[in-house]
């Protein structure tokens, strides 16, 4: 736990004038990161795939040939095409379209955005929280130590998926129904992050326990540093490894904790639709051969978190084998 | 002794778990929502809101209901579902068969399959089939089970129509109240896709951590010893290696099961399966807070319990734990 390897180095010596330091992008291909990943074939192309998905579906405004939600731009006429590949598909809708002539491409695209950002905020809210009870539960010990623990360890011993069901399905009977929709992608992001907080807590709280005691902490602490920034900035840094593998992986998981939600119908509303969504509503054109409605959102969930896991894997071969 | 500390230690852990889910879950129905407000139409006025209300018993004051909560969730009374108007306990136990078998074939699925794929990948990790399998079970982790779901009925069921793409079939009472697909030939066919759709998931799971426990297993000094004194390879790889690497697979075999009983909640939505799932499922989208209340403390029941058996057998077989050295012990 504590001898973990030096972080990666910048491989080019720095040089000494100012006006000759090479730029952040050169920097960055020079690092042992880059190289690495230049050497593992498969980790480079999951790297590059979820680039590309994060790319696309952020600038889906941009990217999207069509713009699915806006009446305005949807016709009947265009419904139920198949994928343009097919016969009587076309071009115009490379993908296909849904029962109301909504562009399949576009939908993916506009829904993907929903689903990285629900993950990206679950995690980012789980870890947050998980690192704030870490540090305190780690510093503190005691009777705030054993109950934050507890709880962990309670909400551990059930599925991630399951937790985020039950949470959202309390919020969904404690809040009124109209608000439903306006604050789904709160819900959402607030169940994960729930269901998510005891991994980074149980983390940070070892690397807490483990550092509380070493000198350069001690020295920090006699010498005045308040708690507070001793804790950020002293302690905190030596766990952000293990933190950030979890992360990793747990972006894929709160892709797919997302869409679970989503395609059993408590996730977003019908009208902001998710990957899980999409896939839900495609199932019932499934039994007439429209297979493209549902299939295409599908093997697009599968593509960005198969490439998420597989860096993700090799991240945490990378960075952290006390987490293998 | 140090395993009936260590029994009775575990044992006061699930006993707490399950106060305080009891608690949250009187909490959960003490709280939220006004279940008279869903139920009741527009056409319903005050006075039948006045009626139903008493006949749900929601007038009474918190402690009433609190002492209450507590008397009747130990004869096994869970309250009234607000969606069906019937007992959930009756709804829980009528729903439990579908799951435990579709749960069943599942694990039977993914720890058999998933600990023999586990096993080769171990014993020849340079073959291209292991390599194959390997990628598989990666794309078998990512494809969420939903999606695993629509793929096999968009094959089985809509290209080669051999499958159902829904239900349980034709089943048969056993006994009181269990009903059984599993006697029927239109239930064992409906149990397949669903079966192999839930098994899928944890199957990459089980032949992951299968696979690098047995190429540890493999490394080490007394599987050499063995080879050395001129056993057979079968002999090693499955009388001495496999003895010790399925260890873990206990531990394996517990969290898979839960996981099983979490992910049937999805499964049992693509394939309209009638089990605990999709009545949980559509009791979130009802807000139908006592089924909810009552499958939390079910399913944390199920959960402390699959927990405290995988402790005790650990404990029973793994002789480190015995003794009393935690050096064994996985969590």
């Amino acid at each position: 736990m504590t001898d973990t390897p030096p972080l990666p180095r910048a491989a080019a010596a720095p040089e000494p004038s100012v006006h000759a330091t090479p730029g952040r992008l050169a920097r960055l291909r020079q690092s042992d990161f880059v190289y690495e990943l230049e050497r593992s074939p498969g980790a480079l192309i999951a790297a590059l795939v979820t680039l590309a998905f994060f790319i696309l579906c952020f600038g889906a405004p941009l990217f999207a040939p069509h713009t699915p939600f806006d009446p305005a731009t949807v016709s009947l006429r265009d419904s139920l095409l198949p994928p343009a590949w097919i016969e009587g598909g076309r071009w115009e809708f490379p993908l296909g379209t849904d029962d109301q002539g909504r562009d399949i491409l576009s939908m993916l695209l506009y829904g993907g955005r929903i689903s990285l950002f629900v993950g990206f905020a679950a995690i980012g809210l789980g870890a947050a929280f998980g690192i704030a009870v870490g540090l305190a539960a780690g510093w503190l010990g005691g009777l705030f130590d054993s109950l934050a623990m507890r709880l962990a360890d309670i909400q551990l011993s059930m599925p991630d998926v399951m937790l985020a069901l039950f949470i959202s399905g309390i919020a969904r009977a404690a809040l009124p129904r109209e608000a439903h929709a306006d604050i789904a992608v709160w819900i959402l992001v607030f169940a994960i992050a729930a269901a998510n907080w005891p991994q980074y807590a149980r983390v940070v709280r070892a690397a807490t326990l483990a550092a509380r005691d070493l000198e350069y902490v001690q020295a920090a602490r006699v010498s005045g540093v308040p708690v507070l920034s001793l804790l950020v900035g002293h302690v905190l840094p030596g766990a952000l490894r293990p933190v950030l593998v979890i992360a990793t992986v747990g972006l894929a998981f709160a892709i797919l904790s997302e869409a679970a939600l989503s395609f059993v119908g408590v996730g977003m509303p019908p009208t902001q639709p998710t990957l899980g969504a999409l896939i839900r509503i495609g199932n019932s054109y499934l039994f007439s051969g429209e297979w493209w409605v549902s299939l295409s959102p599908a093997f697009g969930l599968l593509a960005l978190v198969l490439s998420v896991n597989v860096f993700g894997d090799w991240l945490r071969d990378r960075l952290g084998p006390s987490a293998r | 002794m140090a395993l009936l500390s260590l029994l009775v230690n575990r044992a006061l852990h699930a006993i707490a778990t399950m106060v305080v889910m009891a608690l949250f879950a009187f909490a959960l129905m003490n709280t939220l929502g006004d279940p008279v407000q869903n139920m009741a139409g527009p056409e319903f006025s005050a006075a039948d809101r006045e009626a139903l209300r008493a006949e749900l018993g929601l007038d009474d004051p918190v402690i009433v209901r609190f002492a209450s909560f507590l008397a009747d969730a130990a004869r096994g009374d869970l309250g009234m579902s607000f969606q069906y108007r019937r007992p959930v306990v009756d709804l829980l136990m009528e729903r439990l068969p579908g799951t435990l078998e579709l749960v069943i074939i599942a694990a039977g699925i993914s720890i058999g399959i998933g600990a023999a794929i586990g096993i080769y990948a171990a014993v020849r990790p340079r073959s291209i089939a292991t390599r194959l399998m390997l990628l598989g079970s990666l794309i078998g982790v990512s494809l969420p089970t939903f999606a695993t779901g629509t793929l096999l009925i968009f094959a089985f069921a809509v290209v080669l129509p051999i499958f159902p793409a829904f239900g349980r079939g034709e089943t048969v009472t056993i006994g009181c109240c269990w009903e059984t697909g599993l006697l029927t030939a239109s239930g064992l066919k409906a149990l397949v896709l669903p079966g192999i759709t839930l098994g899928l998931f944890q199957l990459g799971m089980v032949l992951r951590l299968m696979r690098s426990e047995m190429r540890e297993v493999l490394r080490s000094d007394f599987v050499r010893y063995a080879r050395a004194r001129g056993l057979s390879e079968r002999s090693v790889v499955f009388v001495h290696a496999l003895r010790s690497a399925s260890l873990p697979l206990i531990t394996v075999a517990g969290i898979n099961l839960a996981g099983l009983i979490a992910y049937s909640l999805i499964t049992e939505t693509v394939f309209q399966w009638p089990g605990l799932g999709l009545l949980f499922i559509q009791a979130v989208q009802f807000a139908d807070v006592p089924v909810l209340a009552a499958y939390l403390v079910f399913v944390s029941f199920l959960f402390v319990t699959i927990n405290l058996v995988v402790d005790t057998l650990y404990g029973v077989v793994d002789p480190r734990i015995r003794a009393g050295t935690r050096a064994g012990a996985a969590g």
